[in-house]
């Protein structure tokens, strides 16, 4: 390329990175923009389609990865040389580089089969392959996640930035799955059966490794001695397996929460499966009745988009007393502060012997919230009032204790 | 006028009408100030009632201009409302914006500058504060809505003497460093504290309620009590929850159309009691109240004028 064409390509990577850092660090804009990179990325869409068994995305959505898909078939990988956030800070950290050819084997095909597997028995780790969502995790990470956990998949781009300094554009060379669906669709003039013959070998392995290890993800729970719990998922999701399984972890959910109520952590012991995704953690924000921002920036529908009134009636999870710990229940105090804060009226006031109103949940009528637990002043024996999560979300009726 | 200057001039009023001094120090402003002027011992309250609010309001600021104002040079005023909650003004959780807006607009009249309105809201401030529909009409009148959540360095530590419970306060900046402090409280039930009124209003004052839950909150909004001083306190009582408080949403409504009026915050409450049923018998930290000596407990003592607008 000529030295003019170089300084404009390196002009329109700088610009595209700088807007892909903009979006995903968040801020007041709307959703769209938060996860706008993540979701231009046909081989997340592809592997979180396989994860659904189905299609999930509203049509506008389709259209960018679409679009870069058709490209990719007349230009290759374009998209790496010219857009793609992460390929450029790799590029910037490459022209540093000692230049050593360590690792010579092209991974990258075993990386997208392998994936693909994973995601047809429901395994997700593999979505982590996506270098969007990979740089969108680490802007996120970047940005101030309260769980240190969440630094272990926000390391991947600050990581191969680092072996980019010995072995030039390693990660794009070897490892990217997205790039080798760009070459996958390319025309060339090599036949398509002979498309996949130098690959035969890593395909086998990918869907070889892919499927047990698939199987023993969501079947190992991360601390196996403890009781299995349920997360405390986003309005929208709809099962704890679904979700697990279809979320990306690009982080743009976290990002566009208000409340910081959603977050990165090992809150609940399913499986490996969950390991650091999105969820509510109440003792750092509550999920506010009015709004329904994360189930609209999820390009990968772990998140379906619910309306805030649909959201206002979801259940997401259980509150429940521990009276041990309670200033109403043990310490006879006038509390009843999750009385106060449930937007929901689903706390009943048992007036006991002593004159003393005690709070008591009803559990159909919670949404899981977390307004009582963030809320709750008890501080003796931890807070009194813990959100427990649900296998699987649901509607809650209309009713005359909150429709009023 | 901060609580000690204000302490002050009381004081002076004190002096010059030549009672004991050392007997009466210790007791309330608004007591010292009644028996200073000997003929009459009584405190006033006012319950103007009307079907608009903003009329109302009118009629509120007209009484108040008419004995004495916010008083003399006042560049300054600090309004405490109600915009905690994530609800809308029909839901009579917080404040009715209508007079708020008037409020404001009558302290812009009368040349009062900076008007700020901080507040700690229970619910997250992007929800409660536009949904209250207060933040509108304060940006609408010029004045500054002050969130003291998400603020730097909003409160400042101060010593309550009276305090039994509550001793050591962070209570937010605007509240202490003003030339004139106004109380604008919603009545309502409350499920911690039986009623919320204008002394349980200043919960959205400070920075640490769950001390106050963990340490009697009915000795603690006392506490508080003898501590703040607003120069008026004006509780809407326009509608008002029976239950379900103080977020709702309640079925059970009412719709007193009163604005209740008073320089005496404590007298304010014994007096909206009775637009629960209730007495200051049935709402304990009025209890403590009178038994500390806070302001005017007894109904007796009370001026009540029915004012409509």
């Amino acid at each position: 390329m000529s030295r003019r064409g170089n300084i404009a390509r390196w002009c329109v990577r700088l610009l595209m990175l700088a807007l892909a850092f903009f979006f995903a660090w968040g801020g007041p804009w709307p959703g769209w923009m938060e996860h706008l990179f993540p979701a231009l990325s046909p081989f997340a869409a592809f592997a979180s389609a396989v994860a659904h068994r189905g299609w999930y995305r509203a049509v506008y959505w389709l259209l960018p990865p679409l679009a870069l898909l058709t490209l990719a078939v007349f230009r290759g990988r374009f998209f790496c040389r010219w857009v793609c956030p992460a390929g450029t800070l790799y590029a910037v950290a490459s022209t540093f580089s000692l230049k050593k050819q360590v690792l010579r084997w092209r991974i990258s095909p075993f990386l997208f089969w392998f994936t693909l597997a994973g995601a047809l028995l429901g395994a997700p780790l593999f979505l982590f392959t996506d270098p969007l969502a990979a740089f969108n995790r680490s802007v996120v990470t970047l940005s101030g996640l309260r769980a240190t956990v969440a630094m272990i998949p926000g390391v991947i781009v600050p990581l191969f930035m680092l072996l980019s300094l010995v072995q030039p554009m390693l990660w794009c060379s070897r490892f990217c799955p997205l790039g080798y669906t760009f070459d996958l669709v390319k025309l060339t003039p090599r036949p398509v059966s002979r498309r996949f013959h130098n690959d035969r070998r890593q395909i086998v392995a990918g869907l070889a490794a892919g499927l047990p290890l698939a199987l023993l993800a969501s079947s190992i729970p991360i601390h196996p001695g403890r009781k299995r719990t349920w997360p405390i998922l986003p309005p929208g999701a709809l099962n704890a397996d679904d979700y697990a399984e279809r979320c990306s972890r690009c982080y743009a959910c976290v990002n566009a929460c208000p409340s910081r109520v959603l977050n990165v952590r090992f809150s609940t012991n399913r499986s490996w499966a969950q390991f650091c995704q999105p969820e509510l953690t109440p003792d750092s924000g509550v999920c506010d009745e009015y709004c329904n921002r994360c189930s609209l920036v999820c390009h990968t529908g772990a998140i379906q988009p619910v309306s805030e009134d649909e959201k206002r009636y979801r259940k997401i999870g259980t509150a429940v007393i521990n009276k041990d710990a309670c200033l109403a229940w043990s310490d006879e105090q006038y509390c009843m502060v999750c009385d106060e804060y449930c937007p929901y009226n689903a706390i009943h006031t048992d007036t006991g012997p002593t004159g003393f109103p005690r709070p008591v949940v009803l559990p159909d009528q919670c949404r899981g919230c977390g307004m009582c637990q963030h809320n709750c002043p008890a501080i003796r024996a931890g807070k009194a009032i813990i959100v427990e999560g649900l296998a699987e979300q649901r509607e809650i009726p209309a009713n005359d204790l909150y429709d009023i | 006028m901060t609580t000690q200057s204000r302490a002050a001039i009381h004081r002076r009023d004190f002096l010059k009408s030549g009672l004991l001094a050392t007997a009466v120090m210790a007791m309330d402003p608004w007591t010292i100030l009644a028996e200073g002027e000997g003929d009459a011992p009584k405190v006033d309250v006012w319950f103007i009632k009307g079907p608009n609010r903003k009329k109302q309001m009118l009629k509120a600021l007209e009484i108040i201009h008419a004995n004495g104002g916010f008083g003399s040079h006042v560049d300054t005023l600090t309004l405490k409302v109600n915009a905690a909650w994530a609800r809308t003004p029909e839901q009579a959780a917080n404040t009715h914006p209508d007079l708020v807006d008037v409020f404001l607009k009558g302290c812009r009249d009368v040349g009062i500058q900076n008007v700020v309105v901080p507040e700690n809201p229970c619910n997250s401030p992007r929800q409660s504060f536009p949904r209250s529909g207060i933040e509108q009409v304060v940006k609408k009148n010029d004045a500054k809505m002050i969130d003291l959540k998400s603020k730097k360095d909003a409160f400042v530590s101060r010593r309550i003497p009276h305090g039994k419970n509550l001793q050591d306060v962070q209570v937010g900046r605007e509240f202490i460093e003003t030339d004139a402090l106004v109380n604008m409280p919603i009545a309502k039930h409350h499920g911690g504290a039986t009623l919320s009124m204008a002394m349980k209003n200043w919960m959205g004052a400070v920075e640490d309620r769950g001390f106050w839950h963990r340490n009697n909150l009915h000795q603690c909004i006392a506490d508080f009590s003898s501590f703040i001083r607003p120069d008026w306190t004006l509780l809407d009582a326009t509608r008002i929850m029976l239950d379900q408080g103080p977020a709702g949403p309640s079925k059970n409504m009412r719709t007193p159309e009163l604005l209740i009026l008073s320089r005496d915050q404590v007298a304010v409450d014994v007096c909206a009691c009775r637009l629960f049923n209730t007495s200051i018998d049935g709402v304990k930290y009025l209890q403590i109240a009178r038994s500390m000596g806070l302001g005017t407990t007894d109904l007796e003592a009370v001026n009540l004028h029915q004012v409509t607008a």
